[in-house]
């Protein structure tokens, strides 16, 4: 017999879960739906707010790195290869694609590519 | 930390699970803010539409789910988890270190057997102040995690007050009994356990309505 009341907020929690994703009898209510489904949007708005951001200070470290280059490129090219990956070709966990530990897949490597590319043209426009 | 884009035979990738949000119907989103605002009913951290917000961002980049799980399901424990760690994290957030909780001041390489820590059992003779203001947010952590169980429960049973089934029903749920050995506790059939069953999970509905109303 449990007596500690967190494990007994987990179980009623988990019922009261349980339930709701199989309540038939749920009413349906169009104006609830279409709120959540608004949120849905502005979370995936800012996923992908928060992604262009964080390509953004890639490309901001990859340009500090480009004036360490200039003292010695052979170095910070190095530092560079290191950063995207290791000898096994595993993900590192500073790289912004990385997957728990899990090997970078070209699909990643094509999207971080592309991040890049859309962050250089931005630049060139604020520019 | 970013979930797979592509995915793998055990686990969905991102671009999966965003499909399947995208193919939520009117109804399944109707559960889902419903779970939003009985988690948030139960763990008071988060409005029901921030959860949904933050669980729908967690599932689409930083949790992963297997092929064996419902989306449905995910999110709705995605949800759960960041209402359960908000409240933890509020209490620790509200109670702030009282170093007059340290008896003894903390000296290097002090190994002598010091006073004990109430909420782990350890000594800190040994620890820096630091370490033992983690400790003590745990602890307020713990007490906060038990306050907020105890005050669930004691709401439950006054909403079910006089009513043995429903009563029995909490007692049965929160030992962990399921199925056939839940309505065989609570001495009904199965679809009078269902009926039952549902009437637990609306509570919270009813315990979110007083909450607003006062």
């Amino acid at each position: 017999m449990t007596s500690d009341p967190r494990e007994k907020l987990d179980r009623l929690v988990d019922l009261m879960i349980e339930e709701t994703l199989a309540d038939e009898v749920l009413t349906p209510d169009k104006a609830d739906a279409d709120k959540a489904k608004s949120i849905l949007e502005a979370a995936k708005r800012r996923i992908a707010r928060d992604r262009l951001v964080a390509a953004r200070q890639a490309v901001e470290a990859r340009k500090n790195g480009d004036r360490v280059v200039s003292l010695d490129l052979a170095r910070a090219r190095s530092e560079l290869q290191q950063a995207l990956s290791d000898k096994s070709g595993e993900a590192t966990p500073l790289m912004l694609a990385a997957r728990k530990g899990r090997v970078l897949s070209e699909r990643d490597k094509d999207g971080l590519a592309a991040d890049l590319e859309e962050l250089r043209k931005l630049e060139s426009d604020d520019t | 930390m970013q979930q797979d884009v592509v995915g793998t035979d055990e686990r969905y990738s991102a671009a999966e699970i965003s499909a399947a949000l995208d193919g939520f119907d009117d109804l399944d989103w109707n559960r889902m803010n419903a779970i939003a605002r009985r988690l948030s009913a139960a763990f008071r951290s988060m409005t029901a539409d921030e959860l949904l917000s933050e669980g729908i961002v967690a599932v689409l980049t930083t949790r992963t789910c297997k092929r064996s799980v419902d989306p449905r399901a995910f999110l709705a424990e995605s949800m759960k988890s960041i209402a359960s760690n908000a409240s933890k994290k509020k209490a620790s957030s509200e109670v702030s270190f009282d170093p007059a909780l340290l008896d003894k001041p903390y000296r290097g390489d002090d190994r002598d057997e010091g006073p004990r820590d109430r909420a782990v059992g350890k000594t800190i003779a040994s620890k820096g102040i630091a370490d033992f203001a983690v400790d003590a947010n745990e602890l307020d952590r713990r007490e906060a995690a038990f306050e907020l169980a105890n005050r669930l429960q004691t709401e439950l049973d006054a909403l079910f007050a006089g009513d043995e089934e429903m009563r029995f029903l909490l007692e049965g749920v929160c030992e962990g009994l399921r199925g056939s050995e839940l309505s065989e506790f609570v001495g009904v059939d199965a679809a009078r356990l269902a009926t039952l069953r549902r009437r637990l999970a609306r509570a919270f509905d009813r315990i979110r309505e007083r909450e607003m109303a006062s």
